[in-house]
């Protein structure tokens, strides 16, 4: 059999495919690893299968620096976020094969609406899941504490929102206070879903101590958030113990834990104001119903002070009635004792006077004046016959101007 | 001799009144009657007065 040199099958197997790839093709695939070197990027590539997530197809690929300058121009902020391992890619690669360097994909573009398809896929799929398993809704069931200042926070202590958010709850204008207790967490990268999952177990278990739970990290494009488009997370949030409040980006779209949370925002700041004015609404309400309490009492103080006044109005009517009834009464009452005492008086007077008259006709004086007389002896005893009278040799005749002594001759 | 109210006072002048009207009263008791009178009217008036005074000054106080 006739054997052939290593050369000599490498550049066959070369020209066969520079005849084959004549031109770039565009390449579905996962991102499993990725490296830079001198402004080069080397990955690897796979491809996974649907049922099983085994890898059934791997590649080499590079990303050579001129042609990075051209794709990032392109893509912005968006190509550090799809040249991360794990992300879902659409490439369109030069199929090359070097004698010794073998196999390899050379990049020439990147199509990012496939990436951003797949995510929305992705997304789609865990909503449809979350639904299914009666998740999406779940957390809004919860019921916001009347006043929140025990807030459990779910960030990194080094992204930007946080320090925004932490911030502005320091200086609201209400002097509101706010215990924040940090739950350390990436917000990106490979760690994110552990991290998080980790510190809502630890909420959970403590759960009594916040009155709600926060989310949050700084903006970011649509990919950068993609960590936020992931079942486990969504999953924490959704079945937390408390209500979750997310601000985690500045995007129109909401991801997949904003949905299952209870409240979504778009920034941390947000999320604070949000904060601030449910504790101001509360205090509101509070405000107000002192001040019905207040009105309240208020009228009816004056109710009763108005009954009291006329009562007192009335009472003091009676008592002058009163007083006015007894004056005149003992007036009167004077009045009758003293002519009484009169009357009685003056009767008796006239009584006596007639009495007088009486004693005045029967008295001697008048009867000697009407030219009666009277007889006595030289004792001064009365005679009272003439039988007496003879008997007497003398006596004396009483009239009313003198006497006369009288001798009796027979 | 018990505490004189207005109200013993006042019946008691009553029952002079009534006395005096139906001649039931010997004249040799009548200064005293009417002594007795004045008395009770004096207190009697003076109690008003009195009366009158505290409830004023009561009303007063409380306005």
């Amino acid at each position: 059999m006739e054997s052939y040199r290593l050369f000599e099958v490498n550049e066959y197997i070369r020209r066969v495919m520079a005849l084959n790839f004549e031109e770039a093709v565009w390449i579905e695939c996962e991102i499993n690893q990725i490296g830079q070197k001198r402004g080069h990027h080397y990955l690897e590539l796979v491809e996974k299968s649907e049922e099983t997530d085994e890898i059934i197809a791997k590649a080499r690929a590079s990303m050579w620096y001129k042609d990075s300058v051209f794709i990032k121009k392109k893509l912005g902020k968006l190509f550090q976020s799809i040249l991360q391992a794990g992300t879902q890619v659409k490439l369109k690669c030069e199929v090359d094969f070097h004698e010794v360097y073998g196999l390899n994909y050379t990049i020439k573009d990147i199509d990012v609406n496939f990436t951003v398809g797949q995510m929305e896929l992705q997304r789609q799929k865990i909503i449809e899941r979350l639904k299914s398993e009666d998740l999406l809704y779940k957390n809004q069931l919860k019921e916001l504490a009347g006043v929140i200042q025990n807030i459990a926070v779910v960030s990194s202590e080094t992204a930007a929102g946080f320090a925004d958010f932490f911030q502005e709850l320091k200086t609201n204008a209400y002097g509101y206070a706010f215990q924040v207790a940090l739950f350390d967490s990436s917000v990106q990268g490979s760690r994110m879903e552990a991290e998080i999952v980790q510190s809502f177990k630890e909420i959970n278990a403590e759960w009594r101590n916040y009155q709600a739970v926060i989310v949050i990290r700084g903006g970011g494009s649509k990919l950068d958030l993609s960590g936020f488009d992931n079942y486990h997370i969504a999953a924490q949030i959704a079945k937390c113990k408390l209500p979750v409040i997310t601000g985690i980006g500045h995007e129109i779209d909401q991801t997949v834990s904003d949905l299952t949370a209870h409240t979504s925002l778009k920034t941390p700041t947000a999320v604070a104001s949000y904060l601030i004015d449910h504790n101001m609404h509360f205090e509101g309400t509070c405000i107000d119903i002192h001040q019905r309490i207040n009105e309240l009492i208020f009228e009816e103080l004056s109710y009763h002070q108005a009954e009291l006044n006329m009562y007192m109005e009335k009472l003091k009517g009676t008592i002058n009635q009163r007083f006015i009834y007894e004056s005149t009464f003992l007036e009167n009452i004077g009045t009758q004792i003293s002519s009484e005492t009169y009357q009685i008086i003056r009767r008796q007077k006239e009584l006596l006077n007639k009495n007088n008259e009486l004693v005045k006709a029967y008295s001697i004086d008048t009867i000697l004046k009407r030219g009666f007389n009277y007889s006595f002896d030289e004792e001064g005893k009365i005679i009272k016959s003439k039988s007496e009278a003879s008997k007497k040799k003398t006596f004396t005749l009483q009239y009313h101007d003198g006497k006369l002594n009288v001798t009796n001759n027979g | 001799m018990a505490k004189l109210t207005y109200d013993k006072a006042f019946a008691e002048l009553n029952k002079i009144l009534d006395e005096l009207q139906s001649d039931n009263v010997s004249i040799d008791k009548l200064a005293a009657k009417s002594k007795k009178a004045n008395e009770l009217l004096a207190f009697c008036k003076n109690k008003l007065r009195q009366i009158e005074e505290e409830v004023e000054q009561v009303s007063d106080e409380e306005e």
